[in-house]
């Protein structure tokens, strides 16, 4: 059994050794390099924009502004459109893409992009949300660019004549009289950090226009995403436009849909040459960043400790267009609470529009915002109560077969036996150590996205075998895990597979590669192939056994027909063909229907602790341990599912302790990896234990369900409230370096 | 634009004579060029065999922290080795630390606690300036533009104890919010220097002086010291700190490693 081991990373080796192809390395003869004129001004009219003196650069052959667009659709963005090429008339954030130099050498476009000249009219600029929704706010746009598709359903458009990008809304019961009988109401508001999902590789991209097909190589996340907005923009057929994704340096949400992509292809449509867009992290930063939040919440609760109601207002920041804000803010509405039983809910908030980089997926997106605020609020009222917080949550989690929101799917999980884990691996409950504290927190997520994925299997005469499919590796194990599902369907030996993923014209479809969801979707669609390519093969092999095939069956790369008849894959293909030639095809697909009629897939759950020291005289907080569990039904490769799990909460602690890009005024302080603060290996726990908890409870294959941004979520609480227990101080918002944390212990108004 | 490679200091002063700006490891000036300061006339010191000697209390200005954590004074080390990654540290060298002058430059405190000397030279020749006449505001100095900074000169006998600490939002990798150096002789002479609390590196006299008559390392007299110090700095608030936490933070890390210097000498 391939399944169930830590098989290493098929990737592991070029890797290390440097020879992984990734989307940067790739090269097309006679390709110009890319440089982009980004806007000096948060918020402008464009009165000209003056190439001539960038045109004399040698090696320079074109400055592409919007006017050099016509007869394009100018804009993308998958579920709100609003997202131009380059800036057309007016600029919305520092840093936006007005031009695009073209020159034989990215030197030379670097040089040229410095001389054009942008003349600018300044209009009011609204950085944080309280600024755009004030009623003298200038509104950032006055269209509607909403595409309707359905599969997005939970985004409506934008409330007109307004900065309100998309407002979400999740409720049941009365909260208000319930909340009128509670023993006791707690309140709570929390601000969580704007951040930046650092991928060490950048987003680019390189697109070549030949007889009216585009062919894009880039970062992408969902390829097949990017191929609806590129076909959109030159009104091609979807088999007019192919993307595909090699390797990524890492995406953890920030390289899902549209990026780069449609500067590198109108340069190949005016050009005529193939064009490459590549990055610096400066330039990614000012692509896209992760939602902040203000958030507030109430919570009422009897006497005993049940939750009566639980009332959310949350406002995120999403820059100056929509991107995956949306999505994020309705995800957002539905993650804040947690898994409990509550009997009377509201939920709302709204994405606001502002003159900031747009912001987007980034692992969990919407659940670390809104479990901070929801975890810190059910911490504060167990000390309130005098219950204990592992106890507050036992007597409120939603338990395995029920439903925390009506309409959905029912939970999947063990919640109460996760907790536990969690609680004894980090001695809850012991003797309280001064400038000590341990905190904790469980978040669930309606993860998966809208089930589609498929697949195909083709069994070659050789018996090797290849597997297609449009999920993309991006560092997560894809690769592995889909060819370890397919060795064990089959019966063959992992090393006979090879997994390509990730080219619209050669693989097939799938959604996203995003919410957790290849292993649970893109796992149950090789699954499906690998079964229809073997049901094939037993046709092919009772012909050629000559045998009913009611008596033929596959077992361990053979088929067999009883005790003395049996053959080989390849010897069934080769028979069947006549010759050493043929090869069986097996197609799987998954969408919206039995197992997966129910939103969502699943539910991907979040169980994390530290324990930390606040050094009460510096504010410095160090943490000692940290406790994940991945409760991932069953660990496919258990080595990844742990992976996943440090990684994920590594990123959380990031925002916890560290990570935060800043605005002075118009324009970002810190775009620079010196300033905007990832942890690194000296910042590590000294202890890490991640558990992983395996009940066969997901849809997924052998019981499988997705992990990876769970560890994350519930960080930002468990951080903030071992801080709290260390301190004694509630603090209210994100990331608490030191001199944050200092200023909680010595407030200013204190003084 | 002109680039030399300077191969010794002749060339080194001449291409600065023509208004060269000098670069040793490119740590702080190739962030610069990345960020679109484009110089028109750059000389690279790297081969310059003379900066990257040591030769008893002067260091090189070449010589690069990588080689400073090995074998430089105490905390002189204790600073290298917070300096960047072990890639930056064996690309920037000293002299470049203290020609850029920046504020939060990690190896300036030491500098001013010991009494560094900067030694400058010329076409017109050599001549040294002490820190406090070098450093004169933020990333300001006292170099005139042909003058090469070619080593820092230490005192012949330096201090028995020795500590460096700085506090920054993560352990590694990470621009100082409060960077501080305390050292102690055997006669009680105590120095405190402190970065990133003021335009220059920063010397608190009246804590020095508090210190000298202190040796119990449980002293109640630590807490003036302590607040010696805080009124001695002059922070500002920026997007890494505020300037209450910078003045306190100051004052934390100075008694520390004052503690730590006099739990050294008692035992």
């Amino acid at each position: 059994m391939s399944v169930g081991n830590s098989v290493p990373s098929v990737d592991a080796r070029v890797k290390t050794t440097g020879e992984a192809r990734y989307a940067l390395d790739a090269a097309v003869p006679g390709m110009l390099f890319a440089d982009i004129v980004r806007s000096t001004r948060a918020h402008a009219t464009i009165l000209d924009i003056d190439p001539s003196e960038a045109l004399t650069t040698p090696g320079v052959s074109a400055v592409i502004t919007a006017a050099d667009l016509d007869g394009l659709f100018p804009r993308f963005g998958h579920i709100i459109a609003d997202h131009p090429i380059l800036a057309i008339d007016r600029v919305r954030y520092y840093g936006e893409p007005v031009a695009l130099v073209l020159a034989d050498n990215r030197y030379a476009a670097a040089d040229a992009a410095d001389l054009v000249r942008v003349r600018y009219a300044d209009l009011p600029v609204v950085i944080e949300p309280e600024e755009a929704l004030a009623a003298e706010a200038p509104l950032l746009h006055d269209e509607d660019y909403s595409l309707g598709d359905r599969s997005f359903s939970e985004a409506q458009s934008a409330r007109p004549a307004t900065n309100v990008a998309h407002e979400a809304m999740l409720q049941w019961g009365d909260v208000e009289s319930a909340l009128e009988g509670a023993h006791v109401v707690v309140e709570t508001t929390t601000r969580y950090p704007m951040l930046y999902a650092y991928a060490m590789e950048p987003y680019n991209a390189i697109a070549s226009y030949d007889e009216g097909e585009l062919d894009v190589i880039s970062t992408a996340q969902h390829p097949f995403q990017v191929r609806e907005d590129l076909a959109r923009i030159f009104s091609l057929p979807l088999n007019g436009v192919r993307v595909r994704s090699p390797l990524l340096g890492g995406g953890y949400g920030s390289k899902s849909y549209t990026k780069v992509e449609p500067l590198a292809a109108v340069g190949a449509w005016i050009s005529g040459r193939p064009v490459k867009v590549a990055l610096d992290v400066e330039g990614a930063i000012h692509t896209t960043r992760a939602d902040s939040a203000l958030i507030w919440v109430r919570s009422g609760f009897d006497d005993k400790g049940t939750i009566v109601a639980r009332e959310f207002d949350i406002t995120l920041n999403t820059g100056a267009y929509a991107d995956n804000g949306t999505l994020v803010l309705t995800k957002c509405v539905h993650r804040c609470f947690g898994p409990y039983n509550i009997p009377n809910l509201r939920a709302s908030g709204r994405a606001v529009y502002t003159n900031t980089v747009p912001s987007s997926s980034y692992r969990g997106f919407g659940a670390p915002q809104g479990n901070l605020a929801g975890e810190v609020n059910m911490d504060q009222a167990a000390e309130r109560l005098g219950i204990d917080a592992a106890e507050l949550r036992r007597r409120n989690l939603v338990g395995p077969g029920e439903r925390h929101i009506p309409g959905k799917r029912a939970m999947d999980a063990d919640l109460r036996a996760d907790l536990e884990m969690v609680v004894k691996g980090l001695g809850w409950g012991g003797r309280p150590t001064a400038n000590h504290g341990i905190g904790f927190g469980c978040s669930a997520s309606d993860a998966g996205a809208f089930p589609v994925s498929t697949a195909q299997v083709r069994l070659f005469a050789d018996g090797s075998a290849l597997v297609l499919t449009g999920s993309t590796e991006m560092g997560q194990g894809s690769r592995t895990v889909l060819g370890q599902i397919a060795a064990t369907e089959l019966g063959i030996s992992v090393d006979r597979i090879r997994v390509k993923q990730s080219d619209t014209s050669l693989t097939p479809y799938e959604r996203t590669t995003g919410a957790s969801r290849t292993t649970t979707l893109t796992g149950l669609a090789v699954q499906r192939a690998c079964r229809d390519a073997l049901a094939k093969l037993v046709e092919m092999g009772a012909e050629v056994l000559d045998r009913d095939v009611e008596e033929v069956k596959t077992a361990e790369g053979d088929v067999v027909a009883g005790p003395d008849s049996r053959a080989s894959y390849e010897e069934v293909v080769q028979a069947w063909f006549g010759g050493r030639q043929g090869e069986v095809t097996g197609v799987g697909i998954v969408r919206r229907a039995g197992e997966l009629a129910e939103l969502p897939p699943f539910w991907e759950i979040g169980m994390v602790g530290v324990d930390v020291e606040v050094d009460p005289q510096t504010g410095v907080v160090t943490v000692h341990h940290l406790v994940t569990v991945g409760d991932v039904g069953y660990a496919i490769n258990p080595a990844m599912v742990e992976g996943q799990d440090l990684g994920a909460a590594t990123q959380g602690l990031g925002a916890a302790l560290s990570e935060e890009l800043i605005y002075d005024g118009p324009q970002l302080v810190n775009p620079n990896m010196v300033e905007y603060r990832v942890p690194r290996m000296g910042d590590m726990p000294a202890r890490i234990d991640t558990f992983i908890a395996e009940r066969g409870d997901g849809v997924g294959p052998f019981g499988a369900k997705g992990g990876g941004e769970g560890s994350l979520n519930p960080v930002g609480g468990a951080v903030a409230s071992a801080i709290a227990r260390a301190t004694g101080r509630w603090p209210t918002r994100l990331p608490l370096n030191s001199s944050a944390v200092w200023e909680l212990l010595n407030p200013p108004d204190e003084a | 634009m002109d680039f030399v490679v300077a191969t010794d200091l002749e060339e080194a002063l001449d291409a600065l004579g023509r208004g060269a700006l000098p670069l040793a490891g490119g740590t702080d000036l190739m962030v610069g060029v990345n960020a679109g300061q484009r110089p028109d006339n750059v000389v690279a010191l790297r081969r310059v065999r003379e900066l990257r000697q040591r030769n008893g209390q002067r260091i090189g200005a070449g010589v690069t922290w990588r080689v400073i954590e090995d074998e430089g004074p105490r905390a002189l080390a204790q600073a290298a080795r917070t300096v960047g990654s072990p890639q930056i540290r064996n690309a920037g060298t000293l002299g470049g630390n203290v020609g850029t002058a920046s504020p939060a430059g990690d190896g300036l405190p030491f500098l001013a606690a010991v009494d560094a000397e900067i030694e400058l030279t010329s076409r017109e020749g050599v001549r040294t300036l002490r820190w406090d006449e070098f450093f004169t505001g933020v990333k300001e100095t006292a170099r005139r533009t042909d003058e090469l900074i070619t080593a820092v000169v230490l005192p012949a006998a330096l201090p028995g104890r020795q500590e460096f600490a700085k506090i920054g939002v993560r352990n590694a990798m990470v621009i100082a919010t409060v960077a501080c150096v305390v050292t102690r002789a055997d006669d009680g002479t105590t120095t405190v220097a402190l970065g990133s609390v003021a335009p220059t590196p920063i010397r608190i006299p009246e804590a020095e002086e508090l210190a000298k008559t202190l040796s119990d390392p449980g002293s109640a007299a630590l807490d003036e010291f302590q607040h010696l110090v805080a009124a001695g700095v002059r922070p500002i608030t920026d997007h890494r700190s505020t300037e209450e936490y910078r003045r306190h933070g100051a004052g934390v890390l100075a008694r520390r490693l004052l503690t730590r210097c006099l739990r050294e000498g008692a035992a």
